[in-house]
């Protein structure tokens, strides 16, 4: 690496880490309202942060919210990206795009058409409309990275196992399943955390009542200007960074992007 | 081992016909294979034994029993692919303990089963590895060893040494046949190398557009090829069209040529092979049967073999090609551009169907 290269690289990262920094800073800050630098240095946002209901009945929902959404998608994803691998049919480039839509369109567009489908099917529950709008956009994040998988996987692997005397079923299960595990697990990982962060569809799902904490915080910041915020989101990036680097540990990051 | 017995087999995909009403009957016990150049069909009858491709019509019958429509996992068949398949997660031994498993074999005879394959591709020491941790003809023979631990009907081999280097091909060409001899398993390979297919094989069955042409013992197929198709696949080297002349023999442009068998109807085209021709220096000799004078354009020297190419006199938009050991002294003197004389006996002149 040249030192130009270098510099390059550190810039960009600078680039991209900076907002990070200072929120991470803001959220330490010693005076009551955010200020960077900060002046002083204090935990005391986050323990009030952790003490304000708003932010831990609606963590807690999330929390909820992520980990149904993601289990729920996954069998989809898995017999979608399955389909579209190892099946051949009419339309089926039609259809892997139309499965990818959702990353696409814009994201309030499809919340508000959530909003007036859920309405005209009657569905009423707070929780069952953000479920479902959840496995609606987790569900490319898994496909994508579930088919990144399959198509790395030799279908002759799989032959051999019928022929050896699996069924279908124990094929797919003693065989394709370890095999596609890494992308399984990521894209789980992706789902996850598209839907804990999700802040366009839920804004149009959630009540006065129920709420995931983008949407708390996003009414905290309304009515209140403290580094509490700073806090909860620095929290939130802890456990988002967490997250992928279990996920770096379990299956290798990199073979799940793509390297 | 069991008999295999295909019937009028047809698969199409879209409409094209990969498989076109092919019949053969393999022996129990008899190592045949399906030779041709790619596209020809002879993968797709593979599959279709193996159930991994649903015939469109026709009938598979294993030692006698209809499999047309059973579903791979009750075939009971040994299958080896080219990109070998094992399965990436599991040792050596769970790969080649898979197919007991799925049998619902287990504990000390699974092993010991496992043990007596291994020990049969020479791997004993190996059960423990992944497969990544294996060389590729390593990772082949555990493929096999996999493939006949289920004791099965037949086994398939579908161009399994095709991503190996030559030598290691031809190690593995004589450990599958000892192999297969010694435990007298029914076996169909698929190949487009006519050089393996005679090495491995009982029997060749050679294939071209979905059909086979001819199924002869090695032998056959390379010195007495029935169809064009063949004579070419096999390299017979000079394939000239005849046509009808005097008294039962035949001419190509001014020459005459003569067989030593009768065709029903007068061929078409016949084939020499190139081996079986001798060049020699011209003698100017009056024109004769079975004997052509020329120039020779070029001597190509290929190791052992060397090819001549000559130009006809009598049929000067003929180049015919004669073929000799390179140590012989003929060979040795060859003159590209010098007078020579072609000759063959009758019984080198295969009359060819179309």
């Amino acid at each position: 690496m040249t030192a130009l290269h270098r510099l390059v690289v550190a810039l960009v990262a600078a680039f991209i880490l900076a907002p990070i920094v200072v929120v991470v800073a803001v959220s330490l800050t010693d005076s009551p309202i955010p200020e960077f630098p900060p002046r002083g240095l204090t935990l005391r946002w986050y323990a009030h942060a952790l003490s304000e209901d708003v932010f831990t009945t609606s963590a807690l929902n999330s929390l909820w919210l992520a980990t149904a959404a993601t289990a729920l998608a996954t069998p989809l994803a898995l017999a979608a990206a399955y389909g579209l691998v190892r099946g051949r049919f009419r339309g089926r480039d039609a259809i892997q795009t139309l499965l990818l839509a959702p990353l696409v369109v814009p994201s309030l567009v499809i919340g508000l058409a959530i909003l007036l489908a859920f309405s005209g099917m009657g569905v009423r529950d707070v929780g069952a409309r953000l479920v479902g709008a959840h496995v609606l956009i987790t569900f490319p994040y898994m496909v994508r990275t579930i088919l990144a998988s399959l198509a790395r996987l030799d279908p002759a692997v799989e032959e051999a196992a019928r022929t050896l005397g699996a069924s279908a079923l124990r094929c797919f299960v003693l065989v394709t399943l370890p095999l596609v595990r890494p992308g399984v697990v990521a894209g789980m990982l992706f789902a996850f955390i598209v839907s804990f962060d999700n802040v366009s569809l839920s804004l149009f799902l959630t009540n006065a009542r129920t709420n995931t904490l983008p949407i708390a915080i996003l009414n905290y910041v309304e009515y209140n200007f403290d580094p509490s915020v700073a806090a909860i989101s620095t929290m939130l990036v802890a456990f988002s960074l967490g997250a992928a680097l279990l996920v770096e540990r379990l299956v290798g990051l990199r073979r799940v992007v793509g390297g | 081992m069991a008999t295999v017995e295909l019937r009028d087999l047809a698969k199409s995909f879209g409409t094209a016909a990969a498989v076109d009403r092919v019949s053969l009957h393999v022996p129990s016990g008899a190592f045949v294979t399906l030779l041709g150049p790619s596209g020809c069909g002879k993968t797709t009858t593979l599959r279709a034994i193996a159930g991994l491709v649903e015939p469109d019509s026709g009938a598979i019958l294993l030692g006698g029993e209809d499999v047309t429509r059973a579903p791979i996992h009750r075939r009971d068949i040994g299958m080896v692919f080219q990109s070998h398949a094992l399965f990436p997660h599991m040792t050596v031994a769970a790969n080649v303990g898979f197919g007991l498993r799925m049998r619902g074999i287990g504990g000390a005879d699974r092993d010991a089963r496992v043990r007596e394959a291994l020990a049969l591709v020479r791997l004993e020491a190996f059960g423990d590895r992944f497969p990544a941790q294996l060389s590729g003809g390593q990772q082949q023979r555990v493929a096999l060893a996999r493939a006949l631990v289920i004791r099965p009907r037949v086994l398939l081999l579908d161009e399994p040494f095709g991503a190996l280097d030559r030598k290691l091909r031809e190690a593995m060409q004589q450990e599958l046949r000892e192999l297969t001899r010694r435990l007298g398993a029914t076996a169909i390979f698929v190949t487009h190398d006519q050089e393996e297919a005679m090495i491995l094989s009982d029997s060749v069955a050679v294939m071209n557009a979905g059909r086979i042409e001819q199924v002869d013992d090695p032998a056959g197929v390379f010195e007495r090829p029935r169809t064009r198709f063949v004579a070419d696949f096999m390299g017979m080297g000079n394939v000239l069209a005849v046509e009808a002349g005097a008294t039962g023999s035949m001419r190509h442009g001014g020459i005459e040529l003569r067989a030593d068998a009768d065709a029903a109807a007068p061929p078409r085209h016949v084939a020499i092979r190139a081996e079986r021709v001798a060049l020699r220096p011209a003698t100017g000799a009056p024109p004769e049967p079975n004997a052509a004078e020329g120039t020779l354009l070029d001597a190509v020297y290929h190791g052992s073999l060397t090819t001549g190419r000559v130009r006809l006199d009598a049929a000067p938009s003929t180049t015919m090609l004669a073929r000799e050991a390179s140590a012989t002294q003929d060979a040795a003197g060859w003159r590209v551009g010098a007078r020579v004389r072609l000759s063959w006996t009758a019984s080198a002149v295969r009359m060819l169907e179309d």
